[in-house]
């Protein structure tokens, strides 16, 4: 019983096998489950830019990707912000125009975070 | 057990947005949206968009509620950035000055730009010295008031930025070089009454650069009459202006903060400085040559001489500034030329032109 209630509170409605890499994401079926699986993906190639826009491009480009740059954007701007670019969809840009891209955001810290 | 269970398969029939990454990017206009948006990281901007345009609308209770909701440490500080500058930009100084000095690392963008989005106190002009001053004295109060609690150095580089502004926004584009405001500027006021006078003396002055420095000097000391003009229309002043040099041989000497967020040489005694502010207020007119500087390179005052090379080395062609740092033989000339290099006007990124509202 135990192991069933397990099983159901951490993989949720899926009826897709967990994903492993960022790709089986496309599969999930639930739009913010799918994006948080991106997210996870995604967040540790920061550091590593080539490999991260490798990544991206496995994303279809429009929304679900541009709130994908977006969420990066937030979680290090310094890192992140170089992105918005990459960014297609009006809503997205507009969001990079007002928010993301201001120039300090990417400027490094003199405090801790 | 048997509850849980049941509770965990009704979660299953609960519902996602359809389109989360298109509400969350598109979320903002109010906090009731914000808290709508499924992923937390798109919360975030749209709680700072709400706080810029609670500051627009001088709704401080607003803002602050919607910066309390951001997370501690670099979003919170931008939170406080982005109204502390709109609050700034409405004329809500102390209020705007309250946020920056909440916006940690950005604390000196968020006051220069606050401070630089000011617009001018209605009903203040040269032309009635003791009104100006008395204003002008009060704004010192509160922008000492607002910027206390402010990170260490925060609160004197900013006072300077705003009284700098003050008196920007007092001089440029009043119609009136009349000195007897800027005269009667005290203390902290000084150097920056001489720097907006200089400014409005050369605009409405229109005299060849060679002349502007001693015809500059004979109004200042009443001995011919001062210039006025047209005054310009309500709206943003522009003019050349560029970030802080400061070589490190004059780093000590006292400087004062410029339009747009630059700093200039503070003279030892006030028609030095007065100088200083002339040369100053030549290059922040577009249309002079670096050949204007050309005669101060000389002179025998290091604030005059260095803001002369600084100056040349911002507005003369790149190659003449390089060929120049070579043959220097004064290291300080020679460290201001490097540093003005990196800003030159006629190089590959062109300088800064605008923006000095």
């Amino acid at each position: 019983m135990r192991g069933l209630l397990f099983t159901l509170l951490t993989f949720g409605c899926a009826t897709t096998p967990e994903p492993t890499r960022l790709e089986d994401c496309a599969a999930v079926e639930d739009a913010v489950v799918r994006g948080d699986c991106q997210l996870k993906f995604t967040t540790p190639l920061l550091e590593d830019p080539k490999a991260l826009d490798a990544a991206l491009a496995l994303v279809p480009e429009g929304v679900e990707r541009d709130a994908l740059i977006a969420r990066l954007a937030v979680t290090d701007p310094r890192r992140g912000a170089r992105l918005c670019k990459a960014m297609t969809t009006p809503e997205g840009q507009q969001k990079c125009q007002q928010v993301l891209g201001r120039p300090h955001l990417g400027a490094p810290r003199k405090t801790k975070p | 057990m048997s509850l849980a269970l049941l509770l965990a398969l009704l979660a299953c029939g609960a519902e996602s947005p359809v389109d989360p990454a298109g509400d969350g990017l598109r979320a903002g206009g109010s906090l009731a949206a914000c808290a709508e948006v499924a992923f937390v990281e798109l919360a975030i901007p749209c709680r700072v968009g709400v706080a810029a345009e609670a500051g627009k609308a001088g709704d401080v209770a607003l803002a602050d509620e919607a910066c309390a909701l951001v997370p501690e440490g670099l979003w919170r500080e931008e939170c406080h950035f982005r109204a502390g500058e709109e609050l700034g930009k409405a004329g809500h100084t102390d209020r705007a000055l309250r946020f920056c000095a909440r916006a940690g690392d950005f604390a000196r963008n968020c006051v220069t730009h606050a401070a630089w989005g000011l617009p001018p106190e209605p009903g203040l002009s040269p032309a009635d010295p003791t009104r100006a001053l008395a204003a002008l004295d009060e704004q010192l109060n509160i922008y000492t008031a607002g910027l206390n609690g402010a990170a260490p150095g925060v609160q004197g580089e900013g006072v300077d930025i705003l009284l700098s502004r003050a008196w920007f926004n007092l001089y440029v584009g009043s119609g009136s070089a009349d000195p007897a405001a800027a005269r009667g500027a005290e203390g902290e006021h000084g150097p920056h009454a001489r720097t907006a006078w200089a400014l409005e003396f050369v605009r409405l002055a229109k005299l060849p650069p060679d002349q502007v420095v001693p015809a500059a000097l004979a109004v200042w000391r009443g001995e011919s009459p001062a210039p006025s003009g047209a005054a310009l229309p309500p709206g943003p002043r522009v003019g050349r202006h560029t970030s802080p040099i400061v070589a490190e041989g004059v780093r000590a000497q006292r400087h004062a903060a410029t339009f747009g967020g630059g700093v200039r040489l503070v003279g030892e005694n006030i028609e030095e400085d007065l100088t200083v502010a002339v040369i100053e207020a030549l290059f922040f007119n577009e249309g002079t040559p670096p050949e204007a500087f050309v005669p101060s390179q000389g002179d025998p005052r290091l604030t005059v001489r260095l803001t002369a090379w600084k100056l040349w080395g911002l507005t003369a062609p790149p190659e003449a500034v390089k060929a120049t740092i070579t043959a220097a033989s004064d290291p300080l000339v020679a460290e201001t030329l490097r540093l003005a290099e990196g800003k030159n006007m006629q190089g590959p990124k062109g300088g800064r032109r605008r923006d000095a509202r």
